[in-house]
């Protein structure tokens, strides 16, 4: 029926049960990860993860030497060696491309060293996640609601959808400082901006989802008379499960760039204010950090949402 | 009610588990009209073991989902125990097992047993002591816990087997359910199958492909051919019950299967 449902179970013989694996069903690169210990098979993850990492870091050195060259030879002496001007262009005080320790000493610094200094980190992290979750809460409900509704009425969904897709191509750094004009310049004005860039992706995916059971399964349903209540809460919204955790894993990354654009506009706290601090003072350092800040509490979410997701999926591990 | 029928509804779901008159059902696709089934009569009676065969496109499955309420006939009448079908279905007078096991991927074995009896409202307890008792009849007490995918398919077509059977239903609506399984797993279930309908009674229309299988369960065999889909004989098979492994090798079960080839050979389809 659809392209993303699970392969057709084979019939083969009776009586013998296939190997169980539990969740990890891929395979490592050896073959034999099924057997091996949590240790072994986080390490069988970790380490391309690090691999792809260490890439990553020598780019990005390479980069901030070429890109503070110029500024770094600035301050130097004329006959100052290669090997001198690599090492000032590893600390300028406001470095055009500052390399990764910088940028971590910086987010170390707003985190831990002042925590009741100048930029008081935490406060900021802090309020873009509850933005962001919260956000990402009302919009995974709206999402649901509004999938719930065009699957159960057809007609909803097809004089609805248009603009529920239109409504996504209005640029959100316009829609921001109309929705904080109206609403003005609070946590509301936040989860609102946050909710309207979620609620779609989930919606899209728990529609798919919630048509995903079969047929059959619809006609076992009826053959017990069931009523639509039942057939949504033991049929389809389990069924569904595994699409909306898609969708909320691709919401969770839009729910914080979408705290962090509202934040943009007039907000004191927030990583967004951050950013328009950093600006503002012509303090690049100041927005890698954020930045960086911002990819770490995304990982975050990520991750949690995929812990969520084993614990309430109950779902046939996916085969390679 | 049926005009033909004097007597009352009682005495007719007394003596009649499911009655088709004149049934026909033609579908439209595409400005294209297929007659799946044409002017069926059938009279099953309680507790009988009926089973429909015939190839692809003779409409045997049309006639059991037909009866099941899962489609409605262009004309005819059909009863079931004296309902209409849409009745004996609300009635939940109906199990039903596809070709496909269907059973929920988040549920473990016990939970895909006890839906029918969540949905009903059966209180837990009550819930807990029935699928006990069946999960033990079906051999499937070591596999309470496990997950669907954990098991082979015929595990998992027992399992569905078990479903249909746990509220009891008083007729029992197989499509092809051993359809996909291998010979030797599909004969021993239709044993386990023939001992079930021994100890509970049911009726049970069983839909094959599989001349064999239709002679070694059924109490009649009803042959079906194509285009349109209609019944071309019904051949009562009395072979002595209860049968087992070595029916299969009695020359009364060689001459009911020559009878049914015979049958099917001189409409062409053989």
């Amino acid at each position: 029926m659809s392209d993303t449902a699970p392969p057709p179970n084979d019939r083969t013989n009776d009586s013998m049960q296939r190997p169980v694996s539990g969740s990890a069903a891929t395979p490592g690169p050896d073959g034999g990860s099924s057997k091996s210990p949590p240790f072994r098979r986080a390490m069988q993850t970790a380490w391309p993860i690090a691999v792809v990492g260490c890439a990553i870091l020598v780019a990005w050195y390479v980069l901030a030497i070429r890109g503070n060259w110029p500024q770094a030879q600035q301050g130097m002496a004329p006959h100052a060696t290669f090997w001198q001007t690599v090492q000032a262009s590893m600390s300028l005080d406001n470095p055009w491309v500052p390399p990764p320790h910088q940028v971590v000493q910086d987010l170390w610094y707003g985190l831990v060293e002042s925590a009741s200094g100048p930029h008081v980190t935490w406060v900021h992290v802090g309020t873009t996640a509850e933005e962001a979750g919260l956000g990402l809460l009302a919009g995974t409900l709206l999402g649901i609601l509004i999938a719930t509704l065009f699957v159960h009425a057809p007609l909803a969904e097809i004089s609805f959808m248009p603009y529920v897709v239109a409504s996504q191509t209005v640029p959100i750094l316009a829609l921001a400082p109309i929705l904080i004009n109206l609403v003005g310049i609070n946590l509301k004005a936040k989860v609102i901006v946050t909710t309207y860039l979620v609620f779609f992706a989930v919606a899209v995916s728990a529609v798919k989802g919630l048509k995903s059971a079969s047929p059959l399964a619809h006609e076992l349903m009826r053959s017990y008379a069931a009523n639509t209540w039942q057939v949504y809460w033991k049929l389809r919204f389990p069924a569904a499960l595994p699409y909306i955790f898609t969708g909320l894993k691709i919401s969770s990354t839009a729910a914080l760039v979408g705290a962090m654009v509202a934040e943009l506009i007039g907000s004191e706290y927030g990583l967004g204010a951050l950013l328009v601090a950093g600006n503002t003072f012509g303090r690049d350092l100041l927005l890698w950090s954020t930045m960086l800040a911002g990819s770490i509490l995304g990982l975050g979410s990520y991750l949690l949402l995929t812990l969520v997701e084993r614990a309430v999926v109950r779902a046939r591990p996916r085969l390679a | 009610m049926s005009v033909a029928q004097p007597p009352t509804a009682q005495s007719v779901a007394e003596t009649v588990a499911i009655s088709a008159e004149h049934v026909s059902m033609t579908f439209q696709a595409q400005g294209r009209q297929t007659v799946a089934l044409a002017d069926v009569n059938l009279d099953v009676v309680p507790g009988e073991f009926i089973s429909l065969l015939g190839p692809s496109g003779c409409g045997k499955s049309t006639l059991l989902r037909l009866i099941g309420d899962l489609l409605q006939p262009t004309s005819g009448t059909l009863r079931v125990k004296g309902k209409t079908p849409e009745r004996a279905r609300r009635d939940r007078e109906y199990g039903i097992v596809f070709q496909a096991p269907v059973l929920y991927d988040w549920r473990n074995v016990t939970r895909n047993v006890q839906l029918p009896l969540e949905i009903f409202k059966v209180p837990a307890a009550e819930r807990e002591r029935r699928t006990k008792d069946l999960l033990a009849l079906m051999g499937l007490r070591d596999f309470a816990q496990s997950y669907p995918w954990q098991l082979s398919g015929g595990m998992q077509q027992r399992v569905a087997i078990a479903r249909a059977l746990s509220f009891q239903p008083s007729i029992l609506l197989m499509d092809e359910p051993f359809g996909a399984l291998d010979e030797m797993t599909r004969e021993r279930l239709n044993m386990e199958l023939l001992n079930l309908w021994h100890q509970t009674g049911t009726t049970i229309i069983f839909v094959t492909h599989s001349i064999p299988e239709a002679v070694f369960l059924s109490t009649r065999v009803v042959v079906m051919t194509p285009r349109p889909g209609k019944i071309e004989r019904i051949i009562p098979i009395d072979l002595p019950r209860p049968r087992d492994a070595s029916t299969r090798e009695t020359p009364g079960y060689f001459e009911y299967i020559t009878q049914v080839r015979a049958c099917l050979r001189e409409e062409h389809v053989l």
